[in-house]
């Protein structure tokens, strides 16, 4: 399953925004501060939870308070959420459009808190007729879905407010297309959240079996034995990356083992207590040391690393970085982008950036652009196809690299309508 | 200016700048040492490939070798690599500031594709160096493409510019430039001569 397309809008100050994934796996998006870049990103991982919760959790979801849009331009739009992804099933090469939307809670209780609509189309490749064919339509009139593959998209279905109607076809064990409905559930989005990093091992990237949310450091321990092919990857990647770093030891430490505690014989469970570390030795050090004795950079680029693997184990279709450079040399950033292209070539990244030196490796059709505006609307747009070659000989007349032309671009333009029309695409 | 000539030879890379320090090496041990001194100055880092060209030449050969000829060689890739430096150099616009600076010859040595092409050439010895069985068929169609799939069969991410620096040394470089003899020969030529 690869991601062609998230959309995504009615999130904070974010309008209805599409993000296209070109053939270069990785995407930016570079913007003014408080712009909303992050809102994006928190935006498409909202519809990802949404997507998986029940229906009490969503009643919750669609008022959360931090989520809906107080900006006076926006106090009307409802959530919006699109995926577009190719499945190979066999022999066959499909397209998968599926959107829903709904409308946030509103002070008149009956006129909010509901979804308004949803839809799945389906275009095969290689049919005669290549055009999307809707398999499931809902909107205010209608709730149905094709139950036969020879039948039409016209069998009912009672849905209540909060209900997704995938939801419903998830359980029908005969639908030609259950598939489908599971890859859409098995759409999952890795956002990780770094703002913990300077509190050492105590980041958490994902969830243990046993023991809930789990540290960095524990899941490289685990993964060691469980998929040691990735552990390697992990480990020969950073050493690339960070050619310091001599060897690194993931360590557990049973904090039951001494002293041994007294009270365990004849318990009916005895709760494990374990600590995880990584273990450093660092080339001009005379001991390994553990990781939170390492600089800030390089603790980010191990977690930068492991969230990145740990996608790949979980299968997750796409990742998410807040301003990856941050913390980073420049001169690494070239090789971290190779790195994690490398790691995980079946994973859509999607990174925002405040860094010229990060934007100048990409592709021009890769990254999208937050234009200003007087509304405080936040929405991305890509450079026109047809103004590429300009902008790249601008940059070279101007002996600039791509990202400082880029940046200096964005910070000349104030809200300039003519200008955007030229060089941008509008958006959906 | 004086008679005595200085070949400099800027590339794009670590991988590019020990290659042609082995390159060097391969040619004085069969060769032996050519009496025209050489710099290799790598042009790789976070700024501008072309102004860095025109500054160091300036800056640095200028200031260091003002009794001179100085014979520029430009070593690059002619496929476009994905997340490379953007925009691409205009070498042209290279070439007329250095001659414009005082170079008095400049060479494009250009690598058909990439690089990668070139040190494929000696498959036995990047197996070796990788610590991996040779594969009985690479399916992949360029030379930067099955250097991917090679580091990928030793769970490493290959990195174009950097992965191979230390694995030159390890490499046939008579393999290689057998593969490559007409593109190297006009860089070969200039510091061996022929009476």
């Amino acid at each position: 399953m690869k991601i062609l397309e998230l959309s995504v809008g009615g999130y904070k100050n974010l309008r209805k925004t599409k993000i296209q994934f070109g053939k270069s796996q990785i995407t930016a998006i570079i913007a003014p501060n408080n712009f909303g870049k992050s809102n994006l990103l928190e935006g498409l991982k909202f519809a990802y939870d949404f997507i998986h919760s029940s229906a009490e959790v969503r009643a919750v979801m669609m008022g959360n308070l931090w989520a809906i849009p107080i900006n006076k331009f926006l106090e009307e739009e409802n959530f919006y959420f699109e995926v577009v992804f190719e499945n190979i099933n066999g022999s066959t090469k499909s397209l998968i459009e599926y959107s829903f939307e709904f409308a946030w809670k509103k002070n008149m209780e009956f006129q909010g808190s509901k979804i308004l609509s949803e839809s799945l189309r389906v275009k095969e490749e290689g049919r005669a007729k290549n055009k999307f064919k809707a398999y499931l339509i809902r909107n205010s009139i209608r709730s149905e879905y094709q139950s036969s593959p020879s039948g039409r998209c016209d069998t009912q279905v009672r849905v209540n407010s909060t209900d997704l109607i995938i939801d419903k076809m998830r359980m029908m064990d005969t639908l030609f297309y259950g598939h489908l409905i599971d890859e859409i559930y098995n759409l999952n989005f890795t956002l990780p959240d770094f703002m913990e990093a300077e509190g050492s091992t105590n980041i958490f990237i994902g969830y243990d079996d046993n023991d809930g949310r789990k540290n960095f450091a524990q899941f490289i321990y685990n993964l060691r034995d469980r998929e040691n092919h990735l552990y390697e990857l992990f480990i020969n990647s950073l050493i690339d990356l960070i050619p310091n770093i001599e060897s690194i030891t993931p360590s557990e430490f049973d904090l039951k083992i001494d002293p041994k505690p007294n009270d365990s014989n004849g318990i009916p469970f005895s709760r494990p207590e374990k600590i995880f570390d990584l273990r450093i030795k660092e080339r001009n050090n005379n001991q390994s040391t553990g990781v939170r004795f390492l600089s800030k950079g390089t603790r980010r680029i191990i977690m930068i690393l492991a969230s990145t693997i740990e996608a790949v184990e979980r299968g997750h279709s796409f990742i998410a970085f807040e301003e990856l450079e941050d913390s980073i040399h420049p001169h690494l950033l070239q090789r971290l982008l190779m790195i994690l292209k490398g790691l995980a070539p079946d994973v859509q990244i999607l990174i925002s950036s405040h860094s010229p030196y990060l934007v100048q490796y990409l592709p021009i059709e890769c990254v999208y652009f937050g234009l200003p505006n007087d509304s405080g609307i936040a929405g991305f747009s890509k450079i026109k196809l047809s103004k590429h070659k300009t902008i790249m000989r601008i940059a070279s007349e101007l002996d600039l690299n791509l990202g400082d032309y880029l940046f200096d671009l964005m910070s000349d333009i104030t809200p300039d309508e003519k200008f955007q029309a030229e060089y941008f695409d509008s958006q959906v | 200016m004086g008679d005595k000539r200085l070949i400099v030879l800027f590339v794009e890379g670590e991988t590019e700048e020990v290659f042609y320090k082995y390159l060097l090496d391969h040619w004085r041990q069969i060769g032996g040492v050519s009496i025209i001194e050489t710099k290799i100055i790598n042009l790789h880092g976070i700024g501008n490939y072309a102004k860095k060209s025109v500054s160091k030449y300036k800056g640095e050969i200028c200031r260091d070798y003002p009794n001179c000829k100085h014979e520029i060689f430009l070593a690059y890739d002619t496929d476009v690599f994905e997340l490379a430096q953007k925009p691409p150099v205009d070498w042209v616009k290279v070439e007329k500031e250095l001659k414009t600076s005082g170079a008095v010859s400049v060479t494009h040595l250009k690598a058909e594709k990439m690089i990668e092409d070139w040190l494929i050439f000696d498959l036995d010895g990047i197996c070796s160096a990788l610590k991996i069985k040779k594969p009985g068929k690479l399916d992949a169609i360029s030379g930067h493409e099955k250097m991917k799939k090679l580091f990928k069969n030793a769970n490493r991410v290959y990195q174009k510019g950097f992965s191979m620096k230390d694995f030159i040394p390890k490499l046939s470089m008579q393999k290689i430039t057998t593969g490559v003899y007409t593109t190297l020969s006009c860089l070969k030529d200039s510091l061996y001569p022929k009476e």
